[in-house]
């Protein structure tokens, strides 16, 4: 017995606790009792744990340590920064609005998206932009400080909407059809940044009931229309991949906070904006077409012609957009592009 | 009681002949582990308090390291304090008794204590660097990457920091 309370005393002189003579009779004295008891209520003369119950309590105690410690490990340091990167997220903040900047002034390429026909490079630049953000903060993060880059993502995502429904004509009054006198329109160029778009405005507003037209200009502004609803259909289809990206990238906890059905709803309407614009559009081309028809004086004419002047018109105007739409857009809009058109023509 | 440096008294006691040889001091490991586990916990958790006494008195707060820039100072030191333990220690301590993870998981809390303080002593006088902030984060990212490889930390071990790497692929890739 003495031997084992001299190891113990030279345990705990290694642990690193120096134990003066009497601390050691005292701790020995005190250990003693403990001992004695506990033999006393095993009623052996040694104690060796043997029982079953013991050791598996204690192996048991032991796997929860390892667990624990294991779980603290993971993260247990770098989850302190999470609260405080703050600093971080604004930096990732003025990178995307740089990139967005960047993106509205400079020349807008298109380029054959996957099943999409062609859509303006912007989208893919700022997707690969937003994937490496992404990564960039995966490496450090998945908590709090995602979740805050996640909604700077929305907000540039909004902000990617915002400029390329810039790029659609605004709406402009014209007189309508039966007032037959005209408005006062004004064409102001083209807005979309980057030049690659020919859609133009126009702006003013006859006074009195007009009628409301997006006016393109140019030859090839429905092209610009048409990669616009490309574009608009591409990346509402890759948001809500992106979506789940983040979602399973984030901790579970965090990731029923990610939502971006608002911004796949914004591209969506720029789809159907877009091919709005474009129907109007080329029927505001027809329009001198439509308003000769309207005031021939039918009643002048003595034989039947091979063709009315206005038919002619109407045929010079389709035959240079529609082959046009036609090789821009994907066949299910270029089909429901046609509806559109032909339905608006005939409620003329 | 008195407490006494550690690492470096470790070093000198072990070479005392006051302890004897590591067969008489891992016989006493088995006597401490007849004692039962809480016997045991309470006197490794003494040891390992007293192994972290140098590191409180260099990185505590207040203290000539308690700043971000030292960060990385913080995890040489602990990469020290464990190449010491398995120079010494291993074959006096038993293999169960995780005594390297032990001084590991303490050596965790008290740092996340300091870094939280620091951390926010530092917001709260905008004055954390963001440059400065990342590096700290990436050393420290990799100081767990390389316990979690020596303890061997599955992934799966923790359930806060789950994240698996999909294979769902995005159009652009």
């Amino acid at each position: 017995m003495k031997e084992c309370f001299t190891y113990l005393s030279i345990l705990f002189c290694f642990c690193g606790v120096g134990i003066t003579h009497s601390e050691i009779s005292k701790q020995a004295a005190a250990t003693e009792k403990r001992l004695e008891q506990r033999l006393k209520a095993d009623d052996k003369l040694m104690y060796i744990p043997t029982q079953d119950l013991a050791i598996s309590k204690e192996e048991e105690e032991d796997k929860k340590f390892i667990k624990l410690a294991h779980a603290a490990i993971s993260g247990g340091i770098s989850s302190v920064f999470d609260k405080f990167l703050g600093s971080y997220v604004t930096l990732e903040r003025q990178n995307l609005e740089e990139m967005l900047e960047k993106l509205g002034n400079e020349e807008d390429n298109t380029s054959a998206g996957s099943g999409h026909g062609n859509v303006y490079g912007s989208s893919m630049n700022m997707f690969v932009f937003i994937k490496n953000s992404i990564s960039r903060c995966t490496s450090l993060t998945h908590g709090q400080t995602f979740l805050s880059l996640a909604l700077e993502f929305k907000v540039c995502m909004q902000q990617y909407v915002t400029m390329l429904r810039n790029r659609c004509p605004p709406l402009i009054t014209v007189a309508g059809i039966g007032g037959l006198t005209g408005g006062s329109v004004a064409s102001v160029g083209g807005s979309g940044s980057g030049g690659s778009s020919n859609i133009s405005s126009s702006s003013g507003a006859s006074s009195g009931g007009g009628e409301r037209v997006y006016r393109l200009s140019g030859p090839g502004a429905e092209v610009g229309l048409c990669y616009l609803i490309n574009t608009g259909e591409y990346c509402a289809e890759v948001v809500p991949q992106l979506e789940q990206m983040v979602k399973t990238k984030i901790l579970p906890l965090l990731a029923d906070k990610i939502d971006f059905t608002a911004e796949v709803d914004a591209f969506s309407d720029l789809v159907a904006l877009s091919l709005r614009a474009l129907v109007s559009g080329i029927l505001d081309r027809m329009d001198a077409g439509f308003r000769t028809m309207l005031t021939t004086n039918w009643a002048t004419l003595e034989e039947v012609a091979e063709e009315s002047g206005y038919c002619r018109q109407f045929q010079a105007v389709l035959l240079e957009s529609i082959p046009k739409v036609r090789d821009s857009l994907t066949p299910s809009y270029f089909n429901n592009f046609c509806m559109k058109l032909a339905t608006e023509i005939l409620q003329k | 009681m008195k407490i006494v440096d550690t690492v470096g008294d470790a070093e000198m006691l072990s070479s005392s002949s006051l302890l004897g040889n590591n067969s008489t001091l891992s016989d006493a490991c088995v006597i401490v582990d007849a004692l039962g586990y809480q016997f045991r916990h309470e006197l490794l958790e003494e040891f390992v308090q007293l192994q972290l006494v140098p590191y409180e008195k260099n990185f505590g707060p207040e203290k000539s390291h308690y700043q971000l820039e030292d960060v990385e100072r913080r995890w040489a030191w602990f990469k020290r304090l464990l190449k010491s333990m398995d120079g010494k220690f291993s074959a006096i301590f038993p293999g169960h008794w995780q005594v390297q993870l032990r001084l590991c998981l303490e050596f965790f809390e008290r740092t996340k204590i300091h870094l939280a303080l620091l951390l926010t002593e530092l917001e709260s006088r905008d004055a954390a660097d963001v440059h400065q902030l990342l590096k700290a984060l990436k050393t420290a990212l990799r100081f767990e990457r390389e316990m979690a490889v020596r303890f061997d930390v599955k992934d799966g071990d923790n359930i806060e920091r789950w994240f698996i790497h999909t294979n769902r692929s995005l159009l652009w890739e």
